[in-house]
């Protein structure tokens, strides 16, 4: 293990190792949090795609006064994972409720109650489970949402859209890569058929935990952000957007260290496209730019933040062959600083003090995989997938989709640190590993879905304080109701 | 007195808070769904001459119909698709009447009643529905009635419990035959006239 020599780096050392050991969160490769958003996000996708998420009706839509819906949905799901430590087993049931109060077409008021258990085996579970939301019925979605020409009058004409959103929602920006996440705040949305503005000021839910694990408490931070995005629509097939966003992140904690500040206020400005050829092709990208200031490894001045990520992808589906096979490709970069030699989510370790740090960080979702899953920070990751149907006529089985999905991961900065825990500070190549993802769809009865996903990664010789593969593996079953 | 801090984090923290909450919102839901007069029904009022137009030509084909593709004798029935589309709410009897055509049946110089249990009959209309002929359909009814005449059986609750307005507009939802609503939701006519031209096409392709 090669370390720095500075002063302050042995300091910060052992504040981290004590706090960190003390924690246990030194130890993991990926945070439970990373594995729980992951999960969460299957569930979001299952939602969408059933349109579960009711919402106010269309401006020529005659509703009666009051519109009132409810449902919700069970999930079981048993997960493994095998990482650097040991393999994890456990069993997850996720209850959702929501209702859905539409007033006139004009306001409406959605509420969706979330009750979590998760159930590891034995020995299995991690050291830090408090302040999360995983062992009681909370509240996962509510929010006021209202149509504001209608409710004032403001006679603006069906054609222009004006809305405000007041509460707790999941907000995303672009492509989601720099901004996904639940939070609480205001949204106002104005637009029509060519274009859209929407404007946040959203904190993060307290149980939400930051990646920065070297605070003394973690897990009491959160952030605030405030963002802006305008999204053009050329066609109904190509529209582009670009955003600005700014967030604060805050901690309660306040340690009292004299050579020690913590704070991490970036920026973002960013935009991209999505669009359509024909039936068949898909492709979308998306670039942002990471400005601000941070406190880095061992001071209590701030330093310059100056990062890039961007993202690009495809997918072509064979529409007129019966199996549907699709082939998907994408590439993902964010870029890393070659002075920053531990993990790039924290600041103990971090960035070195007086020096910009490039390395690209946000809390966004992009697909990295099942096992390695890193995020984009100081990465570059390459992904090739092909899925198909193979029983589309099939009255019961025609719903199976089945695919794979190939991951190449590389460093940026072949020096700087990623965000997974368990790469060794030493570790100067640039290659990191491969990982062969499957997974398996089914959705036998409209109100049933079943899932299966597994996947291996092959980290490179040396990167990692194991050089054994990690795997992954789940299956889980959703009822909605 | 709780301030209101205190109640939002009662509220949001705790299973009590949150299933109150939904509980006083169902409650005022049904209280307010159950008080004061209906303005859809006002709007749902009966379609021009329904009872003496043929819409047989209506789900003979895959692609949208235009004035171009019906020959002259067509028109009358144009006519009331052209005022069915422009209804802000379509009545139980547009239902009626495009559901008998959807069975396979010719609704001429038959009256509603004769209609109606014509449906009831082939279990396409819900025997405990007593309803007026201007009441306005809702997502919910439209849903079970395409489910029925399609024969679809659903998903598991379905299954089990057999057909029911939430059940059926679920269905219909997955299958994509109907738009996200709520079951209760008025249907307009140009959303009616969608829904069944969706739901020919589901037939068609679950026929084979």
């Amino acid at each position: 293990m090669i370390l720095r020599s500075r002063p302050t780096t042995r300091i910060s050392l052992f504040v981290f190792l004590t706090f960190g050991l003390l924690t246990g969160s030194l130890l993991d490769a990926q945070s439970e949090r990373d594995r729980s958003r992951q999960i969460e996000q299957s569930t979001r996708d299952e939602v969408e795609l059933r349109n579960l998420e009711p919402t106010l009706g269309e401006d020529d839509e005659f509703l009666q006064d009051i519109d009132f819906d409810y449902g919700g949905w069970f999930r079981y799901g048993f997960y493994r994972t095998r990482d650097n430590l040991q393999t994890r087993r456990f069993k997850m049931w996720d209850f959702r409720l929501w209702s859905n109060f539409v007033y006139q077409n004009t306001h409406q008021l959605y509420m969706r109650v979330m009750g979590i258990n998760i159930n590891y085996h034995r020995r299995n579970e991690y050291y830090y489970m408090e302040n999360n939301d995983h062992n009681a019925p909370r509240l996962d979605i509510g929010y006021y949402y209202g149509d504001l020409n209608r409710a004032l009058g403001l006679g603006l004409g069906s054609d222009t859209k004006l809305r405000l959103q007041l509460g707790r929602n999941y907000e995303t920006l672009g492509e989601g890569m720099v901004m996904d996440d639940r939070g609480d705040g205001a949204k106002i949305e104005l637009g029509n058929d060519k274009f859209e503005f929407t404007g946040l000021v959203m904190r993060s839910i307290y149980s939400t935990d930051m990646y920065d694990r070297s605070y003394i408490d973690f897990g009491s931070s959160r952030y605030l952000s405030a963002s802006g995005e305008v999204v053009g629509k050329f066609s109904d097939t190509f529209e582009v957007f670009g955003y600005t966003l700014f967030r604060r992140f805050k901690n309660d904690a306040s340690p009292l260290n004299l050579t020690q500040r913590f704070g991490y206020d970036p920026q973002y400005h960013g935009g991209g496209m999505r669009g359509q050829f024909g039936p068949s092709f898909v492709y979308f990208g998306e670039a942002a730019w990471q400005l601000g200031s941070r406190y880095s490894d061992g001071s209590v001045e701030r330093d310059r933040i100056e990062a890039f990520a961007f993202t690009l992808g495809s997918d072509y589906t064979f529409v007129d062959a019966e199996t549907k096979p699709k082939i998907s490709a994408q590439y993902m970069f964010g870029s890393g600083d070659a002075d920053n030699g531990g993990t790039t989510v924290d600041t103990l370790m971090g960035n070195r003090a007086g020096t910009n740090d490039n390395t690209f960080f946000t809390i966004g979702y992009i697909d990295m995989g099942y096992c390695f899953y890193p995020l984009l920070s100081n990465i570059e990751t390459y992904k090739i997938g092909f899925a198909l149907e193979p029983w589309s006529e099939d009255e019961i089985m025609g719903d199976v989709e089945i695919g794979v999905n190939q991951y190449f991961y590389r460093k940026h900065r072949s020096r700087g640190g990623i965000s997974d825990r368990a790469i060794l500070p030493g570790y100067s190549a640039s290659r990191l590993g491969h990982e062969t993802d499957f997974y398996c769809n089914w959705r036998p009865v409209s109100d049933i879905s079943l899932m299966a996903q597994a996947g291996i990664f092959f980290p490179s010789t040396h990167a990692f304080s194991d050089d054994d593969h990690r795997s992954f593996f789940s299956w889980s079953a959703v009822v909605y109701f | 007195m709780i301030e209101g801090k205190k109640m939002a984090t009662w509220i949001g923290k705790t299973p009590f808070g949150t299933a109150g909450l939904c509980l006083a919102l169902i409650a005022l839901a049904l209280t307010a769904g159950c008080a004061g007069t209906d303005p859809g029904k006002e709007l749902a009022t009966d379609s021009p001459g329904w009872k003496n137009i043929d819409l047989s030509g209506l789900f003979g084909s895959k692609t949208a119909i235009t004035d171009q593709d019906l020959p002259y004798p067509w028109k009358k029935e144009m006519e009331y698709i052209t005022a069915l589309a422009e209804k802000p709410v379509a009545s139980m009897a547009d239902a009626i009447m495009l559901l008998t055509l959807f069975a396979g049946e010719s609704p001429w110089g038959r009256g509603l009643d004769e209609l109606t249990a014509r449906l009831v009959e082939k279990e396409i209309f819900h025997g405990g529905w007593r309803v007026d002929k201007t009441d306005p359909l809702t997502f919910g009814r439209v849903s079970y009635m395409i489910c029925q005449a399609c024969e679809i059986r659903g998903g598991i609750w379905m299954r089990l419990f057999g057909p029911s307005e939430r059940y059926c507009f679920k269905e219909a939802l997955y299958l994509e035959i109907i738009p996200a609503g709520s079951t209760h939701r008025y249907v307009t006519g140009e959303q009616l006239l969608d829904i069944l031209s969706a739901a020919h096409l589901h037939c068609e392709e679950m026929a084979g």
